[in-house]
């Protein structure tokens, strides 16, 4: 009895815990594939998924000696890159200082290509934009699976099982939710992903130079409000700015 | 045929080329963040530091790019 309690527990917990992880990687592979085309992305979340596993494979256990705040630092810098670049053409392009792009005819392009499958050429961002968050979140729940399993003997199969059925969880909702997001404007879609992306940057990038987070987690979604205000305030203040 | 190693690195010196202002005040944002870390500096110090740094260094970017529009 003890056991079932120890083991449903513990499967309970690497759930739970990877479910939050696994949301945020969806989060951003979702907003990705969206502007930049699924096919990129999706490879970047397999080509990440097929790493993560050969890393655990290779060296299970000691993967809780990575240091995390490295990975953080350098993953975070580079959505930092991306999202401040993207949500500084976004705020132009809402102020009418960049012309907006004619987003009726790159969908239906983007779409045609994608429905042919004849979309030319390998789409290096939307490629690494997924490996990024997937590598990032996927090290994650390992070291969710490794401290769950450090809670007790037997503990890694449920562990591992709780964070598997999590990620399946995941995947199905993303299978459920991608169709609704394409019919979104493609530049409000990029300037939702530049405040997602710089977001995620600046909390990881916190993360790695030791900042404790007010909060905690919850300060994601103050760091999302701030970057959207910054939107909202920065696109009529380019505005006022042309006008000079 | 370019590889996407050369992909990548163009599109993030792209942000250099579109405006080092933006790149300089969030790496310098970054690196004061750690030092006030360092100094034992709070979170409720630190990480507002750390947002209003990107923040004025972006709204900054935008406001120039505005000014220099033709």
């Amino acid at each position: 009895m003890t056991d079932w309690v120890h083991i449903t527990t513990g499967a309970g917990a690497a759930f739970l815990a990877s479910l939050v992880e696994a949301v945020e990687a969806l989060t951003v592979v979702l907003a990705v594939g969206s502007v930049r085309g699924w096919r990129d992305a999706l490879n970047g979340t397999a080509a990440a998924i097929g790493t993560l596993a050969v890393l655990v494979l290779a060296f299970g256990p000691a993967l809780a000696f990575i240091p995390l705040r490295i990975v953080q630092v350098v993953v975070g810098s580079l959505l930092l890159l991306f999202g401040l670049r993207w949500l500084r053409k976004a705020i132009l392009r809402a102020a009418g200082v960049l012309p907006l792009h004619d987003e009726d005819a790159a969908f239906a392009k983007t779409r045609a290509e994608m429905v042919g499958g004849a979309r030319r050429g390998f789409d290096a961002v939307a490629f690494a934009a997924a490996y990024k968050i997937v590598m990032l979140e996927g090290i994650e729940v390992v070291f969710i699976v490794i401290a769950v399993a450090a809670g007790g003997s037997g503990l890694m199969i449920p562990a591992a099982v709780g964070a598997v059925s999590a990620a399946i969880f995941v995947v199905m909702l993303g299978l459920i939710v991608h169709r609704p997001l394409s019919r979104v404007p493609e530049n409000t879609l990029k300037l939702a992903v530049g405040v997602m992306l710089s977001a995620f940057g600046a909390f990881w990038v916190g993360e790695g130079v030791g900042v404790e987070w007010p909060g905690g987690d919850a300060a994601l979604f103050a760091l999302i409000a701030g970057f959207a205000a910054l939107v909202v305030t920065g696109a009529p203040m380019a505005r006022l700015a042309a006008r000079r | 045929m370019r590889s996407w190693l050369t992909t990548i690195l163009d599109e993030a010196w792209s942000l250099f080329i579109d405006d080092i202002g933006l790149a300089i005040g969030a790496t310098a944002t970054v690196i004061l963040t750690g030092a006030a870390v360092v100094i034992g500096e709070p979170g409720v110090i630190t990480a507002p530091l750390l947002f209003l740094g990107l923040a004025s260094s972006l709204l900054i970017s935008v406001w120039r790019k505005a000014r220099r529009r033709d």
